[in-house]
């Protein structure tokens, strides 16, 4: 008998304190602080909600805790909005949330925000004159660089690249802020971009949406003193002697324009044989002592043969 | 007796005078002008007189009033800068597209004269120096990395400019006050911006940046001051704002679709796509908060000053398109634009002028620049490269 009670205590001890410690970790994980946005930015709005999945005890009371301070005005609110500090200063964010059966339970969040840019540089072509950024097209490839904080330093610095959920570079790469790619079919790419800090053991991840844009042709008169005009031509008055025109085809792959698979001017339909020179300009000029008026429809294309939606088209009228 | 005779003579002047009075009443009223006035003609004929006007001799008049809003030169303009002569005369000295050439236009007289007649090929953007003894001249050909010639301008007289090749490309360039040329290079990959003192040709390091793709506001206190970067701007594409001082890169907090920007220490005029709508916003400093304008302003058509909160910008009240401000780099849009007086506290705004009812012109402002006394306004018109001038 003794042996028996011994043996019956053996086995529900365990059972109990097991029991005890579920009851613990039922509770726990059943609270959390959820953010929005998940990685909030240095100066910005964010909202702290509390996510209550918990079993069997009903939540009677919340109060809010910012940086060690109740938020009166926010007891028994689910969702508090907030705002971040400087660069990497710590907010710490607390819902102190009273059950039912008289039960406290803290659960806590500390948000120290972080800039997390992600730099898109595609490798399209505009002309020299543009002053803003090229945007990318399929097949073309763009540059990625991350800056954390501004900041030029990777030490430490562990980055995970994804395109459309495919892991760019074979994987994570310490002090890999910056990489090249290429952009996929589709009318929109998702890059996230996941920073690891090996020395706080920070984790950080930012997504951004690329678009694809397809490549558009623009046509610009070239002055022989002044150079190339700032507004596009679309029909054109030949008014001296000869006129030069450059075609210029905005976001088309660099490569496509350094050595394009076709590339034709056409006069009335007529394809026209390639002068000397740069081969998106063309000169229209007046045979000598020629006094004939009219009109003209000139077109240009360029396009690469390998990749077809690497190309663009268009055309001007010129009157004479 | 004597008396009666008195009477008597007394009733035959007054009978005498009352005839005389009925004559005249009767019969005196004259028949043509030659009865009422005397000819006193020496002879007996009339002589007709033809009468001529003696002409008024009148001194020529000038109209010395100008406009206010006037085109300065109708030659097209790279870059400009107004410098006060050594006779105390206000100077805008510009240097012509294309050719290169220098010009200084005398703003009592507007007499424009040539300064420089040395070609430089492909002139695409010129910045001149504060006392306009030095001049950079940027070549534009088929790559963004840009030739750079500096001069140097001892008189006014022609023959007396000195062009020396800088030996490096630049992507940008300015020169501050403190007569440094800043300038940003592609280097390894990388775009890294540096100072370079005219005087005593000595180059030093600004800041190294991971991205090319920059636009730089450079500071006009030069390499003492505060640089500002932003990758350049698109509709598709988000932006972010930097401060480059003493070397540091730091990140403000400022970003969005289509981002620009342009600062000074107390203030930041920005602008972004928040989904198709565009948003223009001015940013305090000091106090952290930010106020959004009623209108959107491009900060690359307005003037910030280097102090104080009180900015110029050009605007016209039409919706922007789509693909703004990527349309407008194109060249696709233009506006007609008025300049208006804008306070960063208050976020009101004043008109200056409309130009194009001042002008019937189609002024599309970039470039905005004050003078010296902080009464004029000149400007380039991004449609022709003209240079305008508007006495505030």
């Amino acid at each position: 008998m003794k042996y028996i009670l011994i043996a019956f205590l053996l086995i529900l001890c365990p059972l109990s304190f097991s029991s005890a410690q579920t009851d613990l970790s039922i509770a726990n994980q059943g609270l959390d602080i959820d953010l929005k946005p998940q990685y909030p930015e240095p100066y910005s709005e964010f909202t702290a909600s509390l996510n209550d999945y918990s079993v069997g005890n009903q939540v009677t009371g919340i109060k809010w805790r910012v940086d060690n301070a109740i938020i009166t005005e926010s007891n028994n609110e689910r969702t508090i909005t907030l705002k971040t500090k400087g660069i990497n200063q710590k907010t710490t964010v607390e819902a102190i949330v009273t059950f039912s059966g008289g039960l406290t339970e803290i659960v806590k969040k500390t948000i120290a925000p972080t800039f997390i840019d992600i730099i898109i540089e595609p490798q399209t072509r505009t002309p020299s004159f543009y002053l803003g950024r090229s945007l990318p097209s399929i097949g073309s490839q763009i540059n990625l660089t991350a800056l954390v904080n501004g900041s030029t330093n990777n030490s430490g610095l562990v980055y995970t690249w994804k395109l459309n959920d495919t892991t760019l570079e074979k994987g994570s790469q310490l002090g890999k802020n910056k990489i090249t790619t290429t952009i996929p079919f589709g009318t929109a790419s998702i890059v996230t971009l996941e920073v690891s800090n090996l020395n706080d053991g920070s984790v950080y991840k930012r997504s951004v949406q690329i678009p694809t844009i397809s490549p558009s042709l623009l046509f610009y008169e070239i002055n022989p003193l002044y150079g190339q005009a700032n507004k596009p031509v679309k029909n054109l008055n030949l008014i001296g002697d000869s006129v030069t025109v450059k075609a210029e085809p905005y976001n088309l792959d660099i490569i496509t324009y350094n050595s394009p698979d076709m590339l034709e001017w056409k006069i009335n339909g007529y394809t026209s044989t390639q002068g000397k020179g740069s081969p998106y300009e063309v000169t229209f000029a007046r045979e000598n002592g020629q006094t004939l008026s009219g009109v003209s429809r000139i077109d240009f294309h360029v396009r690469n043969l390998k990749q077809l939606l690497q190309g663009a088209e268009g055309g001007f009228q010129i009157n004479f | 007796m004597n008396k009666q005779i008195f009477i008597i003579i007394g009733a035959v002047i007054v009978l005498i005078l009352i005839v005389t009075w009925a004559y005249l009443l009767i019969f005196g009223t004259p028949k043509d002008a030659n009865d009422v006035f005397t000819e006193l003609g020496l002879s007996g004929e009339e002589e007709e007189i033809t009468f001529v006007p003696t002409p008024v001799v009148e001194e020529p008049v000038v109209d010395v009033e100008k406009p206010k809003l006037r085109q300065l030169t109708t030659k097209l303009v790279a870059g400009y800068r107004e410098v006060t002569g050594s006779d105390g005369i206000p100077y805008v000295y510009y240097v012509e597209m294309g050719t290169g050439h220098i010009y200084s236009i005398d703003l009592n007289s507007s007499v424009e004269t040539r300064l420089s007649g040395t070609t430089v090929k492909n002139t695409y953007k010129a910045e001149i120096s504060p006392l306009g003894d030095y001049v950079a001249i940027a070549s534009l050909e088929n790559s963004k990395n840009m030739p750079l010639v500096l001069g140097k301008m001892s008189t006014t007289t022609e023959s007396n400019l000195e062009l020396t090749d800088f030996n490096e490309t630049v992507r940008d360039f300015s020169i501050s006050d403190k007569n440094e040329l800043m300038y940003s290079s592609l280097v390894n990959g990388e775009l890294v911006g540096y100072y370079y003192n005219l005087a005593n040709k000595k180059k030093s390091n600004l800041f190294s940046i991971p991205f090319v793709d920059a636009n730089i506001q450079w500071s006009s206190d030069g390499s003492t001051g505060s640089q500002y970067i932003f990758p350049k701007a698109s509709y598709a594409l988000e932006g972010f704002l930097y401060e480059v001082k003493n070397n540091k890169l730091t990140r403000l907090p400022l970003d969005g679709f289509g981002f620009s920007a342009a600062a000074n220490n107390e203030m930041i005029l920005y602008s972004y796509l928040e989904g198709n709508t565009a948003i223009s916003g001015v940013y305090n400093r000091e106090t952290g908060e930010t106020q959004n304008l009623d209108a959107m302003v491009l900060p690359e058509k307005c003037f910030i000053p280097k102090i104080g909160l009180i900015f110029v910008c050009a605007y016209e009240a039409t919706s922007k398109p789509y693909q703004f401000p990527d349309s407008w780099y194109r060249g696709e849009t233009s506006f007609k634009d008025s300049l208006y007086a804008i306070s960063g506290t208050e976020i009101t705004s004043q008109l200056l002028i409309d130009t194009y009812t001042e002008s019937s012109r189609e002024i599309d402002i970039v470039d905005i620049k004050t003078g010296e006394k902080g009464e004029e306004l000149y400007f380039i018109n991004k449609n022709d490269n003209s240079l305008w001038m508007y006495e505030i």
